[in-house]
């Protein structure tokens, strides 16, 4: 859990990027050992769980495609669960391409997950698109506080680029983004304080050898086996759970889910509609590892998930296209969301963006 | 030895009714009121959520999926069958089955709830507002059965959970996972019932219906039927008062005992001016008494919440259609079979059958299928028939220790028997001796008729031979005699009771009543 991954039991994942062994950068999180996977070239394709950006903010950072499916169109079985309403296996990739080849693999209906799509999409094809019929919305609420002067840059530039191959491009406005942060926070806790339930030492895993009774042999068992970041949010979850809160916090929560959905809908759909978002995904290029590891937890993803998580909220598709390198060599991403089901169109549009900035590959930089 | 045991018999009974007038004389001032909540098993080949096996007493641990372990990364499918038979209970307790229903997690650490939640029904259940009406006749407590009903506030469906099997001398706890993630129904009837006998009675109704929907095998010695009940007293027209629950009963007699208890215990503690609080009790069978199973009088917080795997559960209302994942109700609806009431109905219309011997026929399926199959092959005296599986078939099969649904006794060999008794070849007596030769034998192809030959038990019915033996008797017990013609007549029986004896019970006793009275006379 985390948009770091540095609370690994083995150790922080360092960012390929830049690699020194005094000074490194994070990869983002929190399937950032995927991302350095990919990047590195030791595999062709990874797969990550992506609950509110997990693997869109470690390709972001690491400058790969990451591509989170509409949810219910790729099977969640065998898939560790965080938070079982938005989690989605989303695809690591060195480009565009492999990531259709590998959703086109995987993506289908699968009756060990009752929540899969019941009829099969229509496979991803790439091919030379028509771009002065795609209209892209750039979401004004997506300029967000602390944002870089880089990533702004690169926004404005993809912008343009895309102006230039004649698509029609407009200003939209999507009101609920910034609460969207604080109710992710709430139902992802509330969703992990119960999945975690299960790992009580008693059927498989870490168990301590407290005898004392079976509720002392669980408090020192999950004392153990759970660090800081999930234990706070075990706590936090089962109190927004609680007879006394569940109205006022979770049920609330999930009213404002449905208005952050509706956002979505509504410029998909609406008289003005747009067929793809473009965002930028996080709100700067890698951090430091020693900067990053100075806040918590709970702040950092509350700053890194904030593009990414409405996705998640809406179980609307999202991919992480790699632009360019900043001035500290780092890549710079930015993020296309479209309707449910529209993998088809933003990947097309994806290829195109991806075949005019030619983002460099990890060896060709070195 | 038997003796002794029926004198003990008795005994409890006298008790009980002892009992039952203490409670029949203060209930003006004290109204007990009795709510229950039933765990039914759903009889499936798999489980609730996955694809092991639903049985009861496989190897332990053998019949456990992933799932049913709570392996991370797995996820509930739900199980069709199980939903179909919800309907169908819920359609015979005239339910409003619901179009959509929904799942929720309610969570709490136990050792054998692997995933440390329950999957359940708790805020859109399968199927609400019912009822179930019932006779209450319990033979030695009530003098005639009446009629009774409790409304049914929601059936849902959810898992069960493992076992947990406790060591006390090595201090090991041991899990079996082999139950967890059965099906089950739960019914939430409201507090609608006065004490423990009309509980047993509903709990008996509820068997039999879901024994001839096949929904439940409704054996509740196995657990596949479990009952909790809250008790509560108040004083009449008061609202309801603090009541306690009594966990898991798990066996019909033990509802009535259990509830009994529990409203004397709460009838004690009010009448010394105590205070009754809000608990959870287990019901000891073998002391007879309700123990308290939790100290704390803290109530627990499930913190529920939406099961996020499993999409809301549809079903179609209007028509005949059926799909994958959407059940037709109608058509769930024609498949359900006469139910216990409707044949109670009819046995008494067709038959004029009493309603207590009614009862008793419906309440044991073996014995009701026993009397269907004489009635329907040839005109067989309805009454007699009944009385004969009701007293001497009951009687013989309680002295065997046997359960009436494990009698192996053909319906050639009842065909036979019943003959020979209504023509008067045997008298009954007799037949009950065949019936313990049958059940001995437990042979199918034993026949009543060569039995009766072979021993030579054909009823003794030649006046002659009859008049023969009552002088002989008169003969040899003067001072019998001479006490019957002295005004005693009731040593007439016991007169009657040798003569019986000397023919080796063959004898024909109304014939050979009237005959010993004529050679009394004389």
């Amino acid at each position: 859990m985390g948009s770091g991954t540095i609370d690994s039991i083995f150790g922080p994942t360092r960012n390929p990027w830049k690699y020194d062994n005094e000074n490194w950068n994070i990869t983002g999180g929190s399937s950032g050992g995927s991302a350095v996977a990919v990047t590195t070239g030791s595999c062709v394709a990874a797969i990550g769980s992506d609950t509110g950006g997990s693997t869109r903010n470690p390709a972001a950072l690491c400058g790969i495609v990451g591509l989170k499916p509409t949810y219910g169109l790729v099977s969640r079985h065998g898939l560790i669960p965080l938070v079982n309403s938005m989690d989605v296996p989303g695809i690591l990739t060195r480009n565009v391409e492999d990531a259709a080849i590998i959703l086109n693999v995987i993506s289908g209906p699968d009756d060990l997950d009752s929540t899969t799509l019941k009829q099969d999409m229509k496979p991803v094809e790439l091919r030379d698109i028509d771009m002065s019929k795609v209209t892209i919305g750039i979401p004004k609420e997506y300029h967000c506080p602390g944002m870089s002067e880089e990533v702004i840059e690169t926004w404005k530039y993809v912008t343009d680029l895309l102006e230039t191959e004649k698509c029609s491009v407009k200003s939209v406005s999507l009101p609920h983004t910034s609460v969207s942060i604080a109710v992710y926070s709430i139902l992802n806790q509330c969703e992990v304080a119960s999945n975690m339930a299960r790992y009580d030492g008693i059927e498989y895993g870490l168990r301590t050898g407290e005898t004392y009774s079976t509720e002392e042999l669980y408090a020192s068992t999950r004392l153990k086996g759970f660090n800081n970041v999930v234990r706070s949010r075990i706590l936090a979850g089962n109190y927004f759970l609680l007879t006394r809160n569940y109205d006022k916090y979770f049920i609330k929560a999930l009213k404002l889910r449905r208005l952050i959905s509706d956002d979505f809908k509504n410029v998909f759909n609406g008289v003005d509609k747009v067929d793809l978002l473009l965002t930028p995904i996080t709100l700067m290029d890698a951090p430091s590892y020693n900067d990053f590891s100075m806040k918590n937890n709970r702040d950092q993803c509350a700053f890194q998930d904030y593009c990414t998580q409405p996705a998640n909220m809406a179980g609307i598709p999202a991919v992480s296209i790699p632009i360019r390198l900043s001035k500290n060599g780092l890549p710079l991403s930015l993020q296309l969301m479209g309707p449910a089901l529209s993998e088809d169109l933003m990947l097309n549009v994806a290829k195109k963006i991806e075949s005019i900035v030619k983002f460099p590959t990890l060896d060709g930089v070195e | 030895m038997r003796f002794t045991k029926l004198c003990h018999c008795l005994t409890v009974k006298s008790t009980l009714i002892i009992k039952r007038g203490l409670v029949s004389k203060s209930s003006d001032k004290w109204q007990s009121v009795v709510g229950l909540e039933v765990h039914a098993q759903l009889n499936t080949e798999s489980k609730l959520f996955s694809g092991a096996q639903n049985t009861f007493g496989g190897v332990v641990n053998n019949c456990v999926s992933l799932f049913d372990a709570a392996v991370p990364g797995t996820l509930p499918v739900l199980n069709r069958k199980c939903v179909e038979l919800g309907i169908k209970t819920a359609l015979a307790l005239s339910c409003r089955v619901n179009e959509v229903s929904t799942f929720d997690r309610k969570h709490y650490f136990y050792a054998d709830l692997p995933a440390g939640y329950q999957i359940t029904q708790q805020r859109a259940p399968l199927a609400s507002d019912g009822v179930i009406n019932f006779q209450v006749f319990t033979p030695g407590i009530h003098k005639k059965p009446y009629k009774k009903s409790s409304k049914i506030k929601q059936i849902q469906l959810e898992q069960d959970s493992g076992k947990s099997l406790h060591d006390t001398e090595l201090k090991q706890s041991l899990v079996d996972l082999n139950r967890a993630g059965a099906p089950l129904i739960e019914l939430v009837f409201e507090p609608d019932l006065e004490d423990g006998e009309e509980a047993a009675a509903l709990v008996k109704e509820l068997v039999l219906i879901v024994q001839r929907l096949g929904a439940c095998t409704g054996r509740m010695e196995e657990g596949a039927l479990r009952v909790d009940a809250n008790v509560s007293l108040r004083r009449p027209g008061d609202p309801l008062s603090t009541r306690t629950e009594i966990k898991n009963i798990g066996s019909i007699r033990g509802v009535a005992g259990a509830i009994r208890h529990e409203i004397e215990r709460q009838r004690m503690i009010l009448e010394n001016g105590g205070r009754i609080i809000n608990e959870t009790r287990s019901w000891d069978a073998a002391e007879k008494v309700t123990i308290s199973m939790r100290d704390k009088e803290v109530v627990q917080d499930y913190r529920y919440m939406p099961e996020p795997n499993l999409p809301p559960l549809r079903v179609n209302l209007k028509t005949k259609e059926d799909h994958h994942d959407v059940l037709s109700v109608p058509l769930i609806q024609e498949q359900i079979p006469e139910l216990p009431e409707e044949t109670r109905l009819n046995l008494m219309q067709q038959y004029q059958l009493r309603p207590d011997a009614v009862i008793q026929l419906v309440n044991e399926p073996t014995l009701l299928e026993y009397f269907q199959q004489l009635i329907a092959d040839k005109p067989r005296n309805p009454t007699k028939v009944s009385n004969f599986l009701l007293n001497e078939l009951l009687m013989v099969l309680n002295k065997r220790k046997l359960d009436v649904d494990d009698c192996t006794i053909t319906i050639k060999q009842i065909r036979e028997l019943t003959d020979m008794l209504l023509q008067n070849e045997i008298n009954l007596e007799t037949g009950k001796n065949i019936l313990y030769q049958l059940l001995d034998l437990a042979d199918d192809d034993a026949s009543p008729l060569s039995i009766v030959e072979d021993k030579g038990w054909k009823q003794l019915t030649d006046e002659k031979e009859i008049t023969k033996m009552c002088i002989e008797i008169v003969e040899n017990n003067p001072k019998l005699v001479k006490q019957y013609k002295d005004g005693k007549v009731k040593v007439l029986k016991a007169l009657l009771g040798i003569l019986s004896k000397k023919s080796q019970n063959k004898i024909n006793m109304a014939l050979a009543s009237s005959i010993l009275e004529e050679v009394l006379k004389k």
